[in-house]
């Protein structure tokens, strides 16, 4: 077969790769604007009815409108759980509650306002509703009480904790910002190197083409 | 004649002999087809891309391997083995991207936040000392062909940071990237010369997989045993088909010293290779007699030399194993014949009735090899979703079938190169049984394993041998929608191999 006929299958190829792109660009769903990165790996803890944990020193990325907070509901189901993002001078930057009636290993909480700016900050998670909730998150690794405490007990380890966008969105509404977060430490910065990375991937897509297309000239 | 007057004419002899040199370089260059430098051409800037999306040290052992470069640069010696310590300088870079809490963890991505960076820009800047000692070696003293070889870009790089080093060390395993593709291009075109086209689909094949482009865009000394191995299956290729004359017997020797010097693991190949002078050499001479030896010898003489030197300077100089065995000394270790054969058995395939089984035997063959082979990236913890593994299955098996039949179509030309096929798979089994040897080993002293698909890879020329298989199984009429097809599905495959690392460690 020769090159020109080979042209239609490669056209082929390219639309069926270029959809598939396309398709996976445009799944929606709740984006991470950052996390504390502590795996959930250990029990820390329970949080009582009423009683309040804070985990200080979390910095809280811009564009966050709602936090994913690792904790493990009872039997029964968890209750109500409100969380609030507490900066350094004691204003609350953004808070929100969850209803009782939740199940699973983590639990995603609205907050009002999005965040305008990155803030260090504490954020404080209370058991609102009835039951006792467990905290996962990870032994402090230096062996110290690590930053969550209820109250003034230290919990010896870091609860984890997501920051997400408030709504669902693509990964298409995501590209500059993603893009944005590549290159840690390299000389170029993210969106140069995405667009950089683009660009070689394109080239050897392209020349692979051409190369089958000329066949064994 | 004045002093002068001979020092000047010995110059231009000197200058004539470069530039003959070069001529000869130029040479051959020119006899490769421009196919297979596009293909090359490809593989280095696919690995290049996939080095700069994979963040800094998210490849397996690439701290420790940055480690050894550096000792290598800074005390012109390889690192005796020692307890693991990383310099300062890559301590508190490992440290500030948080290493520790995003490998083995896929749920925690790379440092984002500007103040994380701040910080790492920092102290890169505050601590500089490169007071390390090389690594973590105690287990796998590694020869110091490749390191050598990165040692150049980091001196270079001198006064550059860590993370910059590491970029420009990056860019030299995407040009072994190349290197292998060009191997394998002409691997293909000498073992499989009919329809010339398909060489480039093999080559292709091999240029966008994912797995190889990730090892050819991190620093590790597997692309140099990558590369090595390539021009290995090329070397013998060339001598079944041309014949072994004492040239392409050096080009065996010198390949061997070095494969030897780039990876242990290159000692898997050596069985292979040496059955493969063997026939050679018996086949030049039409007989076995001690004549038959002499090319063999001579390749090995080659390929002796500066292994002897490296073995003495471990011994002498250097402090080190004299052989670098490593994880694979059985020193302190009580292997049994039976519960070896158990494990080299289950280490590739499901277990027979009555057979031993070790805990770490128990990992599924699919998992390891399949899995690993369609994409396990990192530090071994980056995996597409589930069913992207079952629907690989498909295009696998496809191809499978389609070589299959290619080869059942040809088996009148099989038998007649039936020496050649047997020399191939020597070099495929040694392989294959060394690191599931070294892997009963780590097992047996201290409960580990290392069953990792990258360890596969010098195999490539075979992988690419069968894509091109698998397009002539197509048959005539039908070659080249399964040529453009396997290329279009590698490429396919390579791309969202790239979108996983990204949605991995930055969304």
């Amino acid at each position: 077969m020769e090159g020109r006929a080979r042209l239609p299958i490669l056209a082929i190829g390219c639309v069926l790769i270029a959809a598939a792109l396309a398709a996976v660009l445009a799944q929606s769903g709740v984006r991470r604007t950052g996390l504390n990165r502590v795996r959930a790996v250990a029990q820390l803890g329970t949080l009582e009815r009423g009683r309040t944990l804070c985990q200080r020193g979390e910095l809280v990325p811009a564009g966050t409108g709602a936090i994913s907070v690792s904790l493990l509901a009872p039997p029964a189901g968890g209750g109500a759980v409100r969380v609030a993002v507490v900066a350094r001078d004691g204003t609350t930057l953004a808070g929100g509650a969850a209803p009782a009636g939740w199940g699973g290993v983590a639990r995603t909480i609205p907050l009002r306002p999005v965040l305008a700016r990155d803030a260090v900050a504490r954020v404080c998670v209370t058991a609102a509703g009835g039951g006792i909730v467990g905290l996962a998150g990870e032994g402090a690794a230096d062996g110290g009480g690590g930053r969550a405490a209820i109250g003034r007990r230290a919990l010896g380890g870091d609860l984890r904790l997501v920051y997400l966008r408030a709504h669902a969105a693509s990964w298409w509404s995501e590209v500059a910002t993603v893009a944005r977060r590549m290159g840690a430490g390299h000389p170029l910065g993210g969106t140069a190197l995405a667009v950089l990375t683009a660009l070689l991937l394109t080239a050897a897509g392209a020349l692979a083409a051409w190369q089958l297309l000329r066949g064994a000239q | 004649m004045t002093a002068s007057a001979a020092g000047a004419r010995r110059d231009a002899a000197r200058a004539g002999r470069v530039r003959a040199a070069l001529a000869r370089v130029r040479a051959g260059a020119a006899r490769v087809p421009r196919a297979a430098w596009v293909c090359a051409l490809v593989a280095v800037l696919n690995a290049t891309a996939w080095s700069l999306v994979t963040p800094p040290f998210q490849i397996v052992d690439e701290p420790w391997h940055y480690e050894y470069v550096e000792h290598v640069a800074n005390h012109g010696r390889p690192p005796a083995p020692s307890p693991a310590r990383l310099s300062p300088s890559v301590q508190i870079v490992t440290e500030d991207l948080d290493l520790g809490r995003v490998i083995g963890a896929p749920e925690n991505g790379t440092i984002w936040s500007r103040a994380e960076r701040a910080r790492l820009a920092r102290d890169q800047a505050r601590v500089r000392s490169e007071r390390g000692n090389g690594g973590s070696y105690a287990d796998v003293p590694e020869p110091p062909l490749y390191y050598a070889l990165e040692a150049i870009p980091f001196t270079l790089a001198r006064g550059a940071t860590v993370l910059d080093r590491l970029a420009l060390m990056r860019l030299v395993s995407a040009l072994l990237a190349g290197v292998t593709v060009l191997g394998v291009f002409l691997f293909l075109r000498e073992a499989l010369p009919a329809h010339p086209w398909t060489w480039t689909v093999g080559a292709l094949g091999v240029a966008f997989l994912p797995l190889f482009a990730l090892m050819g865009g991190g620093l590790n000394p597997d692309n140099l045993l990558y590369a090595t191995a390539a021009w290995l299956f090329l070397a013998f290729a060339r001598i079944f088909r041309r014949g072994l004359t004492p040239r392409r017997a050096a080009a065996v020797g010198a390949l061997l010293a070095t494969g030897y010097l780039a990876k242990m693991n290159f000692v898997g190949l050596v069985p292979g290779a040496l059955l493969g002078l063997l026939v050679a050499g018996v086949r030049a001479e039409g007989a076995l007699r001690p004549r038959a030896l002499r090319l063999p010898l001579l390749a090995l003489g080659v390929a002796a030399a500066p292994a002897l030197l490296v073995t003495l300077l471990n011994v002498a100089a250097w402090d080190r194993p004299a052989f670098g065995l490593g994880a694979y000394s059985t020193s302190g270790v009580h292997p049994t014949l039976g519960h070896g054969f158990d494990y080299v058995w289950q280490f590739y395939l499901p277990p027979l009735p009555g057979m031993w089984r070790a805990s770490a035997t128990t990992f599924a063959a699919r998992d390891v090899w399949f899995d690993g082979f369609v994409g396990r990236f990192g530090w071994i913890d980056t995996r597409f979703a589930g069913w992207v593994y079952d629907v690989a299955a498909i295009p696998a098996l496809a191809t499978l079938a389609l070589c299959v039949r290619a080869l059942v179509r040809g088996r009148r030309a099989l038998r007649a190169r039936l020496a050649e096929l047997i020399v191939y798979a020597a070099l495929a089994a040694g392989l294959l049984l060394l690191v599931a040897l070294a892997s009963y080993n780590l097992l047996l002293r201290r409960g580990g394993g290392a069953a990792e698909a990258r360890y596969l890879l010098p195999l490539l020329p075979l992988y690419g041998a069968l894509l091109v298989l698998a397009t002539r199984g197509a048959g005539r009429r039908w070659m080249g929608v399964a040529g453009v097809a396997i290329v279009m599905l590698a490429f396919a495959h390579d791309l969202f191999g790239l979108l996983l690392e990204v949605s991995r460690y930055y969304a």
